[in-house]
């Protein structure tokens, strides 16, 4: 039963892998009703997305990792899951930053992995590109007309599970992305939903932005809150679950902003959370 | 069974397609709504102790109105 192990994997639609692999082939299908020669899930992302068609074949395997975005065509991309109109002066990683970066980023790509195979096969197979640039204040990002592509700025002595942490944030964004491409999940479009009437609290950043940026904050809330408690850090699942909460609140006071399909996700989640929220209060009494 | 009812095979194949001309709808939709993209970016936040104060003391009323609101939608 979905939610009565705390150990369990990331039972929640629409982050399951099975979810991902579903949205995965209708894109697929989609794209080759436009250009049959795609093959691959990525390869049908890239296609759609323009203009992303020019840049050829990607890894199926896992992402391909970007340290030098502008030289291989990609600034353009990284400029938009940067959110700036020019990239910082000091993005450049040196070789010596690179190389323990590699190192600290293999380590939380294994313990993701650990954590949740499945998940962790998901992640490799829609993930296309991972686009290193450093940026003050920034940890990671994901925008949504760049889906596959997944934005990191590490500070060079970033620990493995911090990695980890950061990679499974971005890459539940993309499933909801995946979800919204091929479901439909807001009923407003994203500027409309930056209104102030459609403001909610947000779950991570604890203060109100649009509809669709809190909604997406409380899916990540969720996993990271499962991811945490898998690990036996239940201190910090404990943490995330004050704001998620008053976020959900907010969400389904607003549920208006959502499409049917949207609410059903909202209600899978709360049910999730609800239950977390309770096992995680009875671990604590029992310590 | 009548001649012109379908078959379960043949109600599974038009649910599918049904299920595929949706997704192509959602996906136009989505392409050309996001072309100029919205943006995601995770800040390094310094959470202050005011603001986890009031929502530790707030959270325990959030769970009993969410609750409501699941029973409200189980209806």
């Amino acid at each position: 039963v979905a939610g009565t192990n705390l150990a369990d994997g990331i039972y929640c639609a629409p982050l399951r892998a099975i979810d991902v692999r579903a949205n995965g082939r209708a894109i697929l299908n989609f794209a080759r009703s436009i250009n049959p020669s795609l093959r691959t899930f990525k390869e049908a992302l890239l296609y759609l997305q323009t203009p992303n068609a020019l840049f050829g074949a990607v890894e199926v395997a896992e992402p391909v990792m970007v340290w030098d975005a502008p030289l291989v065509g990609l600034e353009e991309p990284l400029r938009d899951l940067i959110g700036q109109a020019t990239l910082p002066t000091d993005w450049e990683y040196t070789d010596g930053e690179r190389a323990h970066i590699l190192r600290q980023l293999s380590e939380g790509l294994s313990l993701y992995r650990s954590v949740y195979p499945d998940h962790f096969q998901a992640f490799n197979e829609t993930t296309t590109h991972l686009l290193f640039a450093r940026r003050a204040g920034s940890g990671s990002g994901s925008v949504s007309n760049r889906v596959g592509m997944i934005w990191l700025a590490p500070l060079v002595d970033c620990p493995p599970i911090e990695y980890a942490e950061n990679l499974l944030h971005e890459f539940l964004h993309q499933c909801l992305f995946l979800d919204e491409m091929v479901h439909t999940i807001f009923a407003g479009t994203s500027a409309r939903l930056a209104q102030n009437d459609a403001k909610c609290l947000s779950a991570i950043r604890r203060e109100r932005r649009g509809y669709d940026k809190s909604y997406h904050s409380a899916f990540v809330s969720f996993g990271l809150a499962k991811f945490y408690s898998v690990l036996g850090h239940a201190d910090k699942a404990v943490e995330l679950m004050p704001p998620l909460l008053l976020c959900l609140d907010d969400l389904a006071t607003k549920e208006h902003f959502l499409t049917g399909h949207g609410r059903e996700l909202l209600q899978g989640l709360i049910r999730e959370v609800l239950g977390l929220y309770d096992r995680l209060g009875r671990c604590a009494q029992q310590k | 069974m009548p001649e012109n009812q379908p078959t379960e095979q043949q109600a599974e194949a038009d649910a599918a397609a049904f299920a595929a001309e949706l997704a192509a709808i959602n996906i136009k939709k989505y392409l050309e709504l996001h072309e100029a993209g919205a943006v995601w970016v995770r800040k390094v936040m310094e959470f202050d102790s005011e603001t986890r104060k009031v929502a530790d003391s707030a959270a325990e009323l959030a769970v009993a109105r969410l609750q409501k609101y699941l029973q409200q939608r189980n209806r």
